[in-house]
């Protein structure tokens, strides 16, 4: 198995550096600048090292970091559409919700 | 703030499974239990979708009760204490049901502690995972039944006299049928005794020593970076087998982990009801 990508959210990274205390091959860095949230993330430093052990993922408490290879893109494609659908119902329920108010502020 | 579109991100596991647009969580940074709410659906997904549709979560008060409110199911956050009774009732309504239960350690032996002992003599079909991050958290480092002795909390100002519990030994004498205990370093063996406790039949407890970085941090290791609690639980943890050997002495301040014990000579309360409801309707089957 070949890394492709290794992605690093910003809407979810807090900052703990575990993902880069945990690699065994140095392949993450903390990055220099801050990002919108104040948050100085690490990246993928050197993406040629990484061996797919997944130690980065395990370590991380907030699920914002992702080896991704051929196999998780085709898993991340398959649940695309579950996801839109989720958001749908989201966003129906805050219509309805404008519609008809909340009961118990009312 | 509730998203309208999903956070840029690419964790299938929290896509599938967690209610996105929650995200990110209300822990701390490096908080174990972020580990844990992961171990939890990677067990579940190993299971099968068919299992996380049966499944409830029912969860305490603390930061530990935080757990399973960002799970996509039916989750029940209650009062301080009391989740292993709305568990019961739930497991006794409906024994179809996979019920989990998330509780602190304060939580699960302090305050609702009789109700553990008495959910573990009836040997109800329940999934225990225990946070034990070693003090009362979201209220702010108070001292807990876990915390380690002459330890400088919020309450205690001249170090913690009392000495503490061993769940363990607790749930055993209490009739428990599962025990695991890991950290959050150890995190595959964590997923895979989720993943047992849930498939037994009884009641499974799963305790998990887990990293709070801003109480316990401050506190217990005097090092508020989760970073060090992890190489700490990675140094101070003995497996089961191996603390056999070692004296009373040389196991102070070891955290013992592995499985511990899982017996199947005990049969389970939601069972014993339904047959003594049917005999008693004085149906045959
Ligand atoms: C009946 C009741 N008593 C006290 C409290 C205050 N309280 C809220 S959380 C908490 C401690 C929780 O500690 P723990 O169970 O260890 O969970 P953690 O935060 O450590 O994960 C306390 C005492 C409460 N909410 N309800
Ligand atoms: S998968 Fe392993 S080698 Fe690759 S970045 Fe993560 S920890 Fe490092
Ligand atoms: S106070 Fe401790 S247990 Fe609570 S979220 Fe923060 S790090 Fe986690």
């Amino acid at each position: 198995m070949r890394v492709k990508e290794i992605k690093i959210s910003e809407d979810l990274c807090k900052g703990c550096y575990l993902c880069v205390w945990a690699c065994p091959r140095e392949v993450l860095k903390i990055s220099k600048e801050r990002n919108r949230r104040g948050i100085r993330p690490p990246f993928p430093a050197h993406l040629d090292k990484c061996i797919v052990c997944r130690l980065c993922e395990y370590r991380c408490p907030d699920f914002a970091i992702q080896v991704i290879t051929d196999e998780d893109e085709r898993m991340l494609e398959g649940i695309r559409s579950e996801e839109l659908r989720w958001y749908d119902r989201i966003r129906r329920r805050d219509e309805l919700l404008e519609k008809h108010g909340v009961w118990w502020l009312r | 703030m509730v998203r309208r579109s999903p956070p840029d991100f690419a964790h299938y596991l929290a896509k599938k499974y967690m209610r996105t647009e929650m995200l990110p969580t209300a822990f701390c940074p490096g908080c174990g239990l972020g580990i844990i709410e992961r171990a939890i659906i990677m067990a579940i997904d190993e299971l099968g979708k068919d299992l996380w549709e049966r499944t409830v979560f029912v969860s305490g008060i603390g930061c530990s009760g935080w757990i399973p409110v960002y799970f996509k199911c039916d989750v029940l956050h209650t009062l301080h204490g009391r989740a292993l009774p709305i568990a019961t009732a739930i497991k006794v309504c409906r024994p179809e049901l996979n019920v989990v239960v998330t509780m602190g350690d304060g939580d699960s032996m302090a305050i609702g502690g009789n109700h553990l002992i008495h959910a573990a003599r009836r040997n109800i079909d329940l999934t225990v995972v225990v946070a034990n991050n070693m003090l009362y958290s979201l209220t702010g480092g108070q001292v807990a039944p876990t915390t380690p002795q002459n330890v400088y909390t919020n309450t205690t100002p001249y170090g913690n006299f009392e000495p503490n519990f061993n769940l363990m030994e607790l749930m055993k004498a209490a009739g428990a049928t599962y025990f695991a205990r890991w950290t959050t370093w150890h995190f595959v063996q964590l997923k895979n005794s989720i993943k047992k406790a849930m498939e037994h039949r009884g009641f499974a407890v799963v305790e998990v020593v887990s990293q709070c970085p801003t109480y316990a941090g401050r506190y217990i290791l005097g090092k508020p970076d989760p970073r060090d609690f992890m190489e700490w639980f990675k140094e101070n943890s003995v497996p089961v087998e191996k603390s056999k050997e070692m004296s009373e002495e040389e196991l102070q301040g070891k955290i013992v982990v592995g499985e511990f014990f899982k017996r199947s000579d005990r049969r389970e309360f939601a069972e014993k009801v339904h047959t003594l409801i049917r005999a008693a309707r004085g149906d045959s089957g």
